[in-house]
């Protein structure tokens, strides 16, 4: 490819630049066609630590982090045949105190007034802290999603309009639907609940409405990906932001219930429900 | 030096290519009164605007009507400071209504007294990374909530944590705080 530029030296390429551009408040650099700098604004000068002199004629690779060299070699040869308008970059580059620094690079192609590209101007903005807080933010999510995966139980969290948020490795295996088939999904339609009990009895109803106002627990019915039932507990709370008073959604544990227990618990309940309906007779006394 | 020129004759029409004017990013200059005297292409193309209309327009033309009275101190407090000005983040609305987010960085423009005679603009358009950013904070918050309601229903507690949680990615950059978006 690079038999195909001009190669130009640094003298054959003057650099466009006055006096406004030295004066700019951001970095900026020309290349000629081969990538070595023919010129550095002052902001430029600054944000390597160096001289002017000490700059120009240096190839820009120079100041590059080892790693991206050869891609951003290839890169840059790319763009100086490109035909559109040419993207924001983002580069490591070191100073002279040996010091790293995120950059992202807005770059033009210099033309001459036939037309034909003689290098590359290119503006950079320091990113190096907003990328770190990016990354710093990411690992903060990335470890909460790995606590809620490692729960043992199946989570299943929902927004406040019930569409499903998140679930972990243990809801997957207990619906069948894995979380793909899940996330952005109205619960009601992938897990539907059949017939619902609250373990204190009262008659509230299973609604959405419900388990966002209160946190509630009961065993219900519920149809898997194949259609099967299964009994299960739900345990739902309400997720609050307490420091603004928000409702974000709903968190829901399902816990498989075995057959026989259930059924036994039934029958315990009609036996509770029996036993308040005829009191005993030292009660009644 | 361009420095040393009255400020009003700067956006009179060059002979030859101004480098200014190539810029990959949008460039301004405003006088003292916060009137634009200079534009390059970029920024004529930012705004959807002809130079022609651009120059000797007021700036806050261009932002965001909440922000103006904001942005109008500020510029005028940095007009009077001493101090070189840190950079900043506004909103401002193109032609077709659309609210974009940029850092601009600014740098005061000394006559040759040394007085300040109006500041330089450069404009990065940063309205896709701070969307990322906000998303990413609306949700990583959303799952911390989310982690202390499952603690409370959970008869065992949640698992002990491998490493702590480091809370100042969340803690920083939180001024814009408000309701978190549901993401689907």
């Amino acid at each position: 490819m690079s038999e195909t530029l001009p190669t130009l030296s640094l003298s054959d390429t003057q650099p466009l630049s006055t006096d406004a551009v030295d004066l700019l408040p951001l970095a900026y650099l020309e290349l000629n066609a081969v990538g070595t700098i023919i010129y550095a604004n002052r902001a430029a000068c600054l944000l390597f630590r160096l001289e002017r002199e000490q700059i120009l004629g240096k190839s820009a690779w120079e100041f590059m982090a080892t790693e991206e060299v050869e891609m951003s070699r290839a890169v840059y040869l790319e763009a100086l045949q490109s035909k559109e308008e040419l993207k924001p970059i983002r580069r490591t580059l070191y100073n002279a105190n040996g010091e790293f620094h995120v950059y992202d690079m807005f770059r033009n192609q210099i033309l001459d007034a036939q037309g034909n590209v003689l290098g590359m101007r290119y503006q950079f903005v320091d990113v190096t802290k907003m990328k770190y807080e990016h990354e710093e933010l990411n690992r903060v999510r990335q470890w909460l999603e790995s606590v809620l995966a490692s729960v043992n139980e199946a989570v299943l969290v929902m927004d406040t309009l019930g569409f499903i948020r998140y679930v972990n490795p243990a809801l997957e295996k207990l619906s069948g639907w894995s979380a793909s088939e899940l996330l952005g999904q109205v619960v009601e339609k992938k897990l539907p609940v059949l017939s619902y009990t609250a373990n204190d009895n009262t008659p509230t109803p299973f609604t959405h409405r419900a388990q966002l106002d209160n946190p509630t627990r009961g065993r219900a019915t519920v149809l898997n990906k194949k259609r099967e039932t299964m009994l299960v507990e739900i345990s739902s709370s309400p997720i609050l932001d307490k420091e603004r008073g928000y409702t974000l959604g709903i968190v829901s544990i399902l816990h498989r219930l075995r057959e026989s227990s259930s059924r036994k618990a039934d029958q315990k309940k009609v036996e509770q429900k029996h036993e308040v309906k005829e009191p005993a007779p030292e009660t009644k006394a | 030096m361009l420095d040393s020129l009255p400020i009003t004759q700067k956006p009179t029409a060059r002979k030859k290519p101004d480098a200014i004017d190539l810029l990959p990013v949008a460039y301004i200059e405003l006088d003292t009164g916060g009137i634009i005297v200079r534009a390059n292409r970029k920024a004529c193309k930012l705004f959807s605007t002809k130079r022609k209309k651009m120059l000797g327009a007021w700036a806050w033309d261009f932002v965001a009507s909440d922000e103006v009275e904001m942005s109008r101190s500020a510029f005028f407090a940095c007009i009077q400071a001493n101090e070189e000005p840190q950079p900043i983040r506004r909103s401002l609305y193109e032609k077709n209504g659309e609210f974009r987010v940029y850092d601009i960085y600014r740098n005061r423009i000394f006559s040759a007294s040394g007085q300040t005679i109006g500041l330089r603009y450069m404009l990065v358009d940063v309205t896709q990374s701070q969307f990322e950013d906000e998303q990413l904070r609306d949700s990583t918050l959303w799952l911390e909530h989310a982690l202390a309601s499952v603690a409370e229903i959970l008869p065992t507690g949640i698992p002990q944590p491998l490493s702590p949680i480091s809370s100042t990615a969340l803690a920083s950059g939180t001024n814009s705080r408000r309701q978190p978006q549901v993401a689907r």
